[in-house]
This record gives C-alpha cells, structure tokens and sequence, in this order.
C-alpha cells in the first residue's frame, strides 16, 4: 500500500498540534535507536539509521488515541517511546517501513496523590527521577530504581516490567502498580480499575504491563507509595566461593528477611588488584571469592532484626563480615553501571552486551557455574552478579564482552555468545531476559514454552491490534 | 580546541544510554528527544564523521545547550558537553551553517559594547577610573545594561571593609568574550581576548562581578593563547578575605541562595559566597540541587537570545522550590542568574549578594 505521507501528516498536526509533529531529520535521527548494543555495533558500518518518519508529542489519552486511528487507518508501525533506553530493540523503528513513534513525555505530571492510601497517579511520560524526587519531597518513595532512572520513563518501565535495584524488598514496577490507562489500536481508552484486591477475571493489568507497546499505549498509571525510610543499614560478607553466599540468601529470604538491596558480586578487592601496576595475577582462589552486599531499609528495630538473621546464616556459612563499607560504597555507585559498557561499544571490533537471566533457587548454583566456563572457554570476558532476588529464586545478571578480528566478526561473535547463553540456560533451568523485555532480540532466544506463551499472546495481539501497528516485531509475538 | 578533538567525549556520548538527561535544562523545558546532551553530542558526532550532512537544520541543535556544565558532572565518563558543543557551533560557522539569527552578531556584540561603554561612564563616578590602580574592578556586560546599581554597591561593600584601592577598569571593552565563545565565533573571541588580556596584564589583580568572565580569563584565555597576567578573581572570592569586617545594621530572616553555574559548578566557589550572605541573612535556603549540582537559571549559552521561551521554562523550574515555601528572597552572584530568575519570579526578589550586602550595612 502506497502512504500518502502528506496526508497523514496532516492528520497527525490535527490529532496532537502541528508543534507537537515532526519529520525533520534532527527529531528523526534522536528517535532511529535505542541502546541494543547489536544495532549500535551495527550502526559503527557507515550509515546511521533514519529513523522513524514522523515523531509526535501527544499531551493526552485522547490525542494518542486520535494518532493510533491516524496510524490504524494507513497500517502504519507504531512505537510507544519513554526514555528510549531499551537494550533489546524495544524502541528503536526497524525495516523499510515508514514508522510513527508516539514520544510519552509531554504527559508528565502527577495528576493525583492519596496520601491517606498511599497511592500516587501519574502520568506515564514522567522521568524516573522526576518522579521520584516529586516524591521525596513529600515524604514518600516509589522504591524503584533501574539503573536507567535518570533516563528512563514511568511508561517504559511499566512497558518493559521493569526491575529495579531495590525490587528485592519492593518487587518488580508490576508489583506496584494497581492501575493504568491505556489506548488501544482503535483509539479506545482504557482504564483499569484500582481496588486493593478483585476476584472478577483476570486482571486486564497484567496483559498490558510488559506489552511492550504491542497491544496498547499507556499513558498513566495509579502506583503503591512507600514512606521514606527512618533508618537505613549496609553490611558485607565475603565468602571464599558462590555457592555458600547464595545459600545464605536464599535462607534469608525464605525466613522471611526482605532487604532493600541484597546482591552477590565479584571481590571487589579484585579490580583494585588489576589495576595495580606490577600486581600479581589474581589465585584462583582470589577469583573464586564472591562478597554479598546488603542494605535494609525502614524501622530502626526491624532493620536491626533483619541485620541479626542475615549475619547469623551468613557467618554460619563461612561469609566474613566486611561490616558496612563494600556494600555503602555500591550503593554511592549504584548507577555507576549504566555507564559500562559504552567504553567498549566506542571500539571497533569489540563486542559487548548484558544477560538477564532468572532462575529457581535449586537451579542458580549450578548455572552460575556453567554459564561463567561456557564464556571462559571461548575466551569471552564476563561478570556475573546475583541480583533481584526474590522469594523464590534470583536474577543471574552478566555483563559480558570480547574483542574480533573485525566488526563483522564482532556482530558474529555477538549473536554466538547470545546462543550460547541461550543453550546454557535452556539446560540448566534459567529463563533469559529477566530484567530488560523482549524486545526484537531476547524473543529469539526463548525456549519451547517461551514460544508456547507467544504464540497465544499472537492470538490476544490480533484481537487487539487487527492491523498489526503496535510495535510489530517486538516480543515475538506474529503481526 | 577544533571539533576534532572532542572526538573521544563525542563518540562517548553517542553509545551513552542517555543517562545524563535529567540534568539538562533545556532538555527538561523542551522534552524533546534531540535536545538532550546524548543527542545534541550524537550530532554533532554523526555530522564529523560524515554520517549526517551539516546543515541548517542538524546545526540548530548545538544552539539547544545554555552550557551550564550539569551534563558533565553527572557523567562517569567526564565528559565535558559544553565546550564539545561550542566547537560544534564553531563548526557549523565555518561552513555557512549557523542559525540565521547568528548573522551580524559581531556587529552587534560590539555596537552593545559602545552602549555599555557609554553607559558605563555615565553611571560610576570619573575619580574611580584610575590609570595606575592595582586592582581593577571589571563589570558584567549584563550589570551594566540591567542592573547597574551592583557596581555602586559592589564598589560601597569593598569600601565599608577598607578596601578604598579598586579602580574601574576603564578599558575598550566590557566583555570578556563569552557571547562569541557561545556563538562559535572562535576567530573574534581570539581577538577580543588578546586584546582584553593585553589591558588588564598591568594590574595585580582583576575583579569580576561576571563568574563567566572570570572562567574564562582564568582557563579559557590561555589556552587560546591570551594568558593574562594579573591573578583573576569573582568578587565574592575577593571579599571573601574581608568577610569577617562587614559589618551590617540589620539583617534578613531568610533567603535561598542559587549557585550561578560559572561560579559554582566552573569555578568551584560554593562556600564564600554562602560565608558572605551569612553576614546579612539569617537563615540560608538551600535548593536541592545545589553546589556542584545547582541547576541553570536558564540565562547562557546565548538561550535567552535564542530560545527565550525555554529560558523562561528553565528559570521557572528553577524557582519552582522557592515559589512552594514562603521565603521572599533569592540571593546570587551573577548579573545573568539575577535578570533571567527575576524575570519569572513574581513576588520573589532576586538580589545580587552585592546589593543585598549594601543595602545592610
């Protein structure tokens, strides 16, 4: 089909305003990607993507709904876009097609806040930061905080299911959330209703949070408030290998301890070591040693309590208290990380990504341990973190990265790692992409009952979404 | 320094997840995704490395910065964005690229300094122009067009503490440069600084009520080959001696104090100026983003000329803190922060330390 471009760009100046329109290619090119380092390696070949045709800065449901009859009506791709920070592709336009990206962020106020329940509605185009600080300052906390904070958007998050560094005490952004607006392909606007518990069907919530932007745009959100903290406490231990310290957080929270931060990491003693001049080659048994770093957060008591629990199984266990100081000094990093990888993306022929990968309790020893010598055999660099740790089981986070003989190479080295994480879990029971969606790549990856799961989500999207617009090619789910 | 040598902090930015968005005014007031700094650098990187045509268009992003530094202290990588972008800027005039509103700017920068000149000679008394002082007083552009009351009280302050020996600094220019810094006209701030750097090298020391002014004579002068000899210093820093000789006759119950960026985040002056206001004000507000992290008032990187709207947006959001409280006052040290915040601040007054001090004693 033929797309009269001039005539759906009028249409789009009608539904949002024309100073909420753009095809210049300055707007274009910001929104061509986001930050899937395969696509940003691919980037480095020559020509950079051009990015969606046009951008619109809708200022509510009902101008987003207008956009998405405009889009429905000439079949063209939509993308629901926040901070753009997606790892997976999730928000970067792909193919020949000539693409819509809605940017959330003109819907960026608090539209509410009950204090007495303790539940704030906002709009979804909010910066993560910004929410929060509006919060801080009066008195309450959302208790989620990714990485990509000061980037990343409310929508996105809930887009995404978004997994922050505190969701160990506080759970995924899902957890929180009780209620959203969304606008579906045919510009209906829907709200779903927010009471503390119902019974009536399953809950409409559940199949938009995660979407991806494939079944709807959200564009509020009714969220749970926590007070600010009375009392925060850091401890540390180090544990001559991983096994001993994963057992003791598994035994932490299984009594019942929920801590505000709860992660085991590499020695951080390790890297000073590596950059010392003239240092000798870390012993394996350096490079076996793991130190879990733990924060609690809330009454002063219950912080105590759940210190005393923590300490007592894990010295029990061998872990050597390292008292505050490893685990404070995470958290004054704790967004340190974002930062990473770019130094490596900078370079040629080095490629680089992050693994998320989740996994019962029974199961996340054993695949720690193979998918840190499977990387090792082929020589490939990784770090491995146990991290969200839940009720049930844990989040494997991997940063990994290696250096080729060229950039082909590199983008071949890349999908083989990828593969090969995917084998390591599918055998040793660990679910990939924990953390950062599905995006155009993790959908690849997934296992048989991964796919069992799409491909009912495919029927749900074809109900929802009959010309196919919203996000196409994301989340594995069929157009 | 050429564009080209940004290319270690342009190519960082462009891989960056974005993660300094937060911090940028102008990326917070326009929420527009090509304005962020990741972006803004992204650009400029794209068009370096040929990957995107320079023109009109992919230029006019430079000019979305009020270089105000945030970006770069928040980033892990140190990259500095402003001046990357200045270079950009610069760029884009060398190839015919600048916006339209840049032409004809050098004949206005120094039709403006004629005017200020003037005004300059109309407003301080002639005994204060001396030849063979030591140390000269060096004005803002924007305290002698806007608010030329900060020179008398500034002037009045030294001399309540005994220091009766500064002299105006009665030169041919009133600006240090930093319009044509911002504007990428590299060639005529090269001029402009030899000659400023020339006049002032016979002093001992040069005093600005301008923190940009004094950066730049400090840092930027002699790396584009105009050191100057005398030792530079904002005024707050040279007051900062005599603080404990000022001696006030009443004082104020509270007031916020609002960190200019140039002082603060470039020069890294945060506490002689709280010192100085704790002479004559009770209780000091603190923003929350403050010192190091002190938000833009929305006045530089030629925004106000520019994007007059988004320089508003930013100084609202900047008196956003102050307008929820009941405090009447915003102190700064910057002729700038003063002019662009008091023209959103409603029932707020925004006062220059200076005149705060003055108005005390």
């Amino acid at each position: 089909m033929s797309i009269p471009h001039s005539e759906v760009t009028g249409q789009l100046a009608e539904a949002v305003g024309p100073e909420n329109l753009s095809s210049s290619p300055v707007d274009t090119i910001a929104h061509a990607l986001d930050f899937w380092p395969r696509a940003l390696m691919e980037s480095r070949k020559g020509a950079w993507p051009r990015g969606p045709h046009w951008v619109v800065w809708p200022g509510a449901a009902a101008e987003v709904a207008h956009v998405l009859r405009i889009a429905s009506s000439y079949a063209l791709p939509v993308i629901p876009y926040g901070g753009g920070s997606s790892m997976v592709g999730g928000a970067s336009p792909r193919g020949d097609r000539p693409w819509i990206v809605i940017n959330c962020k003109r819907m960026c106020n608090i539209l509410d806040m009950d204090e007495v329940s303790m539940v704030v509605h906002v709009q979804a185009g909010i910066v993560g930061v910004e929410l929060e600080e509006r919060l801080n300052a009066r008195g309450f906390s959302l208790g989620h905080v990714p990485t990509s904070m000061t980037t990343s958007t409310l929508g996105g998050w809930l887009a995404t299911q978004s997994s922050g560094m505190l969701s160990s005490r506080y759970g995924r952004v899902g957890d929180l959330c009780l209620g959203v607006t969304a606008v579906l392909s045919d510009g209906q606007v829907l709200h779903t209703r927010v009471a503390p518990r119902r019974a009536t069907g399953p809950e409409l919530l559940h199949l938009l949070v995660g979407s991806e932007g494939t079944l709807g745009v959200i564009t509020a959100a009714h969220l749970r408030l926590h007070r600010l903290p009375q009392h925060r406490r850091f401890d540390s231990f180090r544990f001559d290998e991983v096994g001993p310290a994963i057992d003791s957080l598994r035994r932490c929270l299984t009594a019942g301890v929920r801590p505000l931060v709860a992660r085991i990491q590499r020695d951080p003693r390790l890297r000073r070591q590596e950059r010392a001049v003239d240092a000798a080659e870390p012993t394996p048994e350096e490079l076996a040693r793991r130190v879990l770093l733990v924060a609690y957060e809330g009454p002063a008591e219950l912080v105590e309590v759940e210190h005393e629990i923590l300490r007592d199984l894990a010295t029990a266990r061998g872990g050597e208290p390292l008292g505050p100081a490893p685990a404070r000094r995470w958290w004054g990093q704790r967004f340190a990380a974002g930062f990473r990888m770019t130094p490596l993306l900078v370079q040629e022929r080095v490629f680089a990504d992050y693994l998320e990968v989740g996994a019962t309790w029974r199961d996340l020893p054993v695949l720690y341990e193979r998918l840190e010598e499977a990387f090792d055999r082929r020589g490939w660099r990784t770090r491995i973190a146990v991290e969200h740790a839940r009720l049930e089981g844990a989040c494997l986070g991997c940063a990994f990265w290696g250096e080729a003989g060229s950039l082909e190479e590199a983008l071949e080295s890349y999908d083989e790692a990828w593969k090969l994480a995917a084998e390591v879990c599918h055998a040793n029971g660990g679910g990939l992409g924990h953390v950062y969606g599905g995006g155009q790549h993790r959908s690849a990856l997934l296992d048989d009952g991964a796919k069992q799961r799409l491909a009912l989500l495919t029927q749900v999207k074809r109900k929802l979404d009959p010309a196919g617009i919203m996000n196409p090619g994301v989340l594995g789910t069929e157009p | 320094m050429s564009f080209d040598e940004y290319q270690k902090a342009l190519e960082l930015c462009t891989y960056c997840p974005k993660l300094c968005r937060h911090t940028c005014p102008v990326g917070n007031a326009e929420r527009r995704e090509a304005v962020i700094p990741q972006a803004k650098m992204a650009m400029a990187n794209l068009v370096r490395k040929g990957q995107v045509e320079l023109t009109t268009e992919t230029a006019s992003v430079f000019y979305h910065c009020n270089g105000c530094g945030l970006c770069g202290e928040y980033c892990e990588h140190d990259v500095d964005v402003t001046p990357a972008l200045f270079a950009a800027r610069a760029e884009a005039v060398n190839k015919g690229m600048d916006l339209p509103s840049m032409k004809q700017f050098t004949d206005r920068f120094y039709a403006r300094n004629e005017s200020l000149l003037r005004e300059l000679h109309h407003t301080i008394d002639e005994r204060y122009f001396v030849e063979e002082a030591q140390v000269a007083y060096f004005p803002s552009c924007d305290t002698v067009e806007h608010n030329p009351s900060v020179m008398h009280d500034t002037l009045r302050v030294l001399e309540s503490v005994g220091v009766d020996y500064v002299a105006l600094h009665d030169g041919e220019y009133v600006c240090a440069g930093y319009p044509f810094w911002a504007a990428g006209l590299m060639s005529e701030l090269s001029f402009l600084a030899k000659e400023v750097a020339n006049k002032l090298s016979r002093y001992k020391k040069v005093i600005s009520d301008c923190p940009a002014c004094v950066w730049m004579m400090r840092f930027l002068y002699p790396q584009i080959g105009a050191p100057i000899s005398a030792e530079v210093l904002h005024v707050v820093e040279f007051l900062d001696n005599y603080a404990q000789r000022i001696e006030v006759s009443s004082t104020v119950p509270e007031a916020f104090y609002h960190d200019p960026c140039y002082l603060g985040r470039w020069l890294g002056v945060f506490d002689a100026p709280r010192r100085l206001m704790g002479r004559g004000v009770r209780e000091i507000h603190e923003f929350t983003w403050n010192r190091e992290r002190g938000y833009c008032c929305g006045g530089g990187g030629l925004v106000t000329d520019n994007l007059p709207d988004v320089s508003a947006k930013i100084a609202q959001r900047r008196l956003e803190e102050v307008l929820r409280t009941d405090v009447p006052m915003v102190v700064s040290a910057c002729a700038t922060c003063e002019r662009n915040l008091g023209r959103e601040s409603g029932n707020v007054e925004v006062v220059n330390l200076m005149t705060l001090l003055a108005r005390l004693l």
